[in-house]
């Protein structure tokens, strides 16, 4: 089970990542957040989705073991573990384990869902 | 199945003051959705949007029993 | 740390190359919130009467507002102003897209731009780094293929700020363009940039914004999208975009056409929201914290182009106003604007402007050299926008504006000059909309609607009707549209959806920490309202009655055909409208803010 997107849907409007700071992180910051939005302008004029896929290679190149799994499934970073080498950030095959000069440790989705409620379009889910 | 011969309509906003939010009114042969904002007793003008079956129609659309129509005023304030 | 706010001012003399940051005031925050406040306070406060717009002394104020950057629906407006070279008077205008909320995550509120630059610069900010580089190879390139190109050297995480070659070569309708296809269009504030030599800003930030309770905020913001997401036009809105008003437009007789000759289009079959829709939109786009992406994004297979729209006011201008019958036509006219960053609404009225005096052989082919111009005629539209943008023999003429052509005409071609104050008139003909007219005549730039949409209110309670309620409702109106672009916000969740206005003030409590009831927010834009109007006062000798007026067409030309035709606001009514709502606003007969007004508004340094 991970976040699935449906890029046809996709209108930019950056909702999830402003929902998923506010959710993961309480602050206003998509830039902490943890799914991608590329948009491809001028042309062909969409915008590309990128979500975890929970494929679980992050945990498996942790040299500490610091990335686990939570009650849902979903891998996630224990920031007191990590020793931020970001070997994790390299081998992600869909560029979605995140860093941020605030944050030591790299973070990634822990599919609390928030974001799938304020895309307006349906083009996230969780399946 | 014979379809009734009613079409569902939906008023939208201030619209729902002079006609019910929601219902399944009957239709006539080449009735135009006019036809139905002028029974409703409502000045045309007032109905900025006419969607039939989710798409932008002129009021001259003719309407097919079974048709959803929505009606949306339009404010800019108040 | 300010609630609400980045935080910082930043400061770019382009003459001296030299960068200065300071905190934000937070007396200029509580009593101008932000946006366009933060703009009228600016620029009254700190341009001398007088100056050359085109100069050194003018201010290209960028400007982001409280809930810039924040989970609240609509959050995705960005204020630029300056003092316009098209008017000489105030001018602000707003454009959507991400650039206000990259603006605070950098940390900044406010963005001045002084001075002229010697050679072509663009703006590089990166959180606290800021830098003039050298813009001499963008100079020359399109707004759009500019904005592609630094978005491939910065980083497609930099919000570009752009303008064209109209903004180059001072066409005095050039626009500020961001995001592939939207636009701060209107008064010329892509005229002051091209003036400064400043290609582009592009700016990135990662910063997070403060609120004050961000439980409460979160409760706030999540009801405001559940409302909109919920609301039956929700669908309507995202199907259509603004193309959808085409339609009601022409029906209400007020869709320009024919440089306003009359107000309904006879051919409107190609012309519609739905058609564009199944004709050529590719992608709902949205701005920033939008859940009703109404940008249609489209392609056009006959012209083989990408363009963001046409809106209705294209639709009206680059359509109607010039007789064009098909919308990918006009999806075409659009994006050569776009590229070449001038204003649909002032290009597509300026054109029609000299259209009509053609048809009327004010003006000829030894005018155009050659060209014919004629209603109906695409391949002339887009002509011309070229020869506007380029400046080129009476695109030169026209890259003035329709009140300078006109009296280069001459011919008695001012009656039907479409303007106010020096701005062309956008796309509502009010002849049968006293209220929309009024709305238009007192407009704070110039004749634009988004000030006060008035005239659904002629619609509601009768059109012909010249009385104070409607003077009271372009007053309220002017007051919450402005108070929207004070907070960096669209109307668009309020207008369209419906969603209650009454939200922005938990809102703005939860996000600033300061407890503002509607009234006290409705005093801020009146305050705003006011500024802005002494700012005219100040800047035109002899300044009142006579600038609110409307082109003569209005009042002496009845509408030739459609649902209006024979319609007119006659003088009287004209002075009768003028009359209640200075009154009503608590001004003089000639419309000049009192000192008693000035005062209770706390602008008693206004001193006019």
């Amino acid at each position: 089970m991970h976040l699935r997107a449906d890029s046809s849907k996709c209108t930019g409007c950056r909702l999830c990542q402003l929902a998923c700071s506010l959710y993961h992180f309480q602050e206003n910051n998509p830039k902490k957040s943890c799914l991608a939005i590329d948009p491809k302008f001028p042309d062909p004029g969409v915008f590309e989705v990128r979500t975890c896929t929970q494929c679980g290679e992050c945990a498996e190149v942790c040299p500490v073991e610091a990335i686990v799994q939570n009650e849902k499934g979903a891998y996630y970073i224990d920031s007191e573990e990590c020793i931020a080498c970001l070997e994790c950030v390299d081998v992600c095959p869909e560029n979605v384990v995140f860093t941020h000069p605030d944050q030591e440790a790299p973070f990634e989705c822990n599919l609390c869902g928030e974001c799938v409620h304020f895309c307006a379009y349906g083009a996230l889910y969780v399946e | 199945m014979e379809l009734a011969n009613t079409v569902e309509l939906v008023l939208v906003g201030l619209l729902r003051n002079y006609g019910p939010a929601q219902a399944s009114l009957p239709v006539e042969p080449g009735q135009t959705v006019l036809d139905l904002i002028r029974e409703l007793g409502l000045n045309p003008d007032l109905v900025a949007i006419v969607m039939v079956n989710g798409r932008q129609q002129f009021k001259s659309h003719h309407l097919q029993p079974g048709d959803r129509v929505k009606l949306l005023p339009m404010v800019g304030g108040g | 740390m300010l609630n609400g706010y980045g935080g910082r001012v930043l400061r770019v003399n382009l003459t001296q190359g030299r960068v200065e940051k300071s905190e934000l005031d937070p007396d200029l925050a509580r009593d101008y919130l932000g946006g366009r406040g933060f703009a009228a306070s600016v620029l009254y406060s700190e341009l001398e009467k007088g100056i050359d717009p085109l100069g050194e002394a003018n201010k290209l104020v960028v400007a982001a507002g409280p809930i810039s950057g924040l989970l609240i629906p609509g959050a995705g407006k960005t204020t630029f102003a300056a003092k316009s070279p098209a008017t000489g008077g105030y001018a602000d205008s707003n454009v959507g897209g991400l650039f206000s909320a990259e603006m605070k995550y950098a940390g900044y509120d406010l963005i001045i731009v002084e001075g002229v630059s010697p050679e072509p610069v663009y703006i590089y900010i990166d959180d606290d780094t800021v830098e003039l580089r050298d813009a001499v190879g963008y100079w020359g390139q399109g707004a759009i293929t500019a904005e592609t190109a630094l978005k491939k050297q910065l980083g497609d995480d930099f919000q570009i700020a752009v303008i064209g070659p109209g903004g180059e070569n001072l066409v005095k309708f050039a626009c500020i363009c961001h995001d592939f296809g939207r636009q701060a269009g209107r008064a010329g504030v892509g005229t002051v940039m091209g003036s400064k030599k400043l290609k582009a800003i592009a700016i990135r930030g990662s910063k997070s914004i403060p609120v004050a309770d961000v439980g409460e905020f979160r409760r706030v913001g999540r009801e405001m999208y559940d409302y909109c997401k919920a609301s039956d036009a929700w669908e309507v809105w995202v199907r259509l975009g603004t193309a959808g008003v085409n339609v009601p437009s022409n029906e209400w007789g007020s869709f320009p056409t024919r440089n306003f000759q009359t107000g309904h289009f006879d051919d409107m079959d190609k012309m519609t929201g739905e058609y564009m829709r199944e004709q050529i939109v590719v992608t709902d786009k949205a701005c920033f914290a939008c859940p009703c992406a109404c940008g249609k994004y489209s392609y056009s297979k006959k012209w083989d182009v990408h363009v963001e729209g046409p809106e209705y006011e294209t639709a009206a201008f680059l359509g109607a106003d010039v007789a064009i019958r098909d919308i990918e036509d006009v999806a075409y006219a659009n994006y050569l604007c776009d590229e070449l960053g001038i204003d649909t609404i002032s290009a597509g009225n300026a054109i029609a402007f000299a259209t009509e005096c053609f048809e009327k052989g004010i003006i000829g082919v030894q005018d155009t050299d050659g060209l014919a111009l004629s209603f109906g005629d695409p391949e002339a539209v887009f002509e011309l926008i070229k020869r506007i943008a380029g400046r080129e023999g009476i695109g030169d003429v026209l890259a003035e504006g329709v009140r300078h052509a006109a009296r280069v005409f001459g011919g008695g071609s001012s009656d039907f000059a479409m303007e106010i104050k020096g701005l062309e008139i956008s796309g509502y003909d009010s002849r049968n909309a006293p209220a929309m007219m009024l709305a238009y005549m007192t407009a704070d730039i110039g004749a634009h609607h988004n000030r006060a949409w008035a005239i659904t209110y002629d619609i509601q309670v009768g059109r012909d009707a010249i009385t104070p309620d409607k003077a009271a409702k372009v007053i309220e109106l002017q007051h919450i549209r402005p108070l929207l672009d004070c907070l960096g916000g669209c109307r668009l969740q309020w207008v369209e959806l419906g969603m209650p206005l009454d939200y922005y003030v938990p809102a703005m409590k939860s996000i600033t920490g300061i407890d503002r009831s509607w009234e006290d927010l409705m005093l801020a834009a009146e305050r705003v309202w006011n500024l802005t109007r002494a700012f005219w006062v100040r800047e035109m000798e002899g300044f009142g009655r006579e600038w609110d007026y409307p082109p003569p067409r209005w009042y002496t030309d009845p509408v030739q055909s459609g649902p209006t035709k024979g319609k007119l606001v006659t003088k009287e009514n004209v002075d009768k409208l003028l009359d209640m709502y200075y009154e009503q606003r608590g001004w003089t007969e000639n419309g000049i803010p009192t000192r008693e007004k000035l005062d209770q508004l706390g602008l008693d340094f206004v001193t006019i």
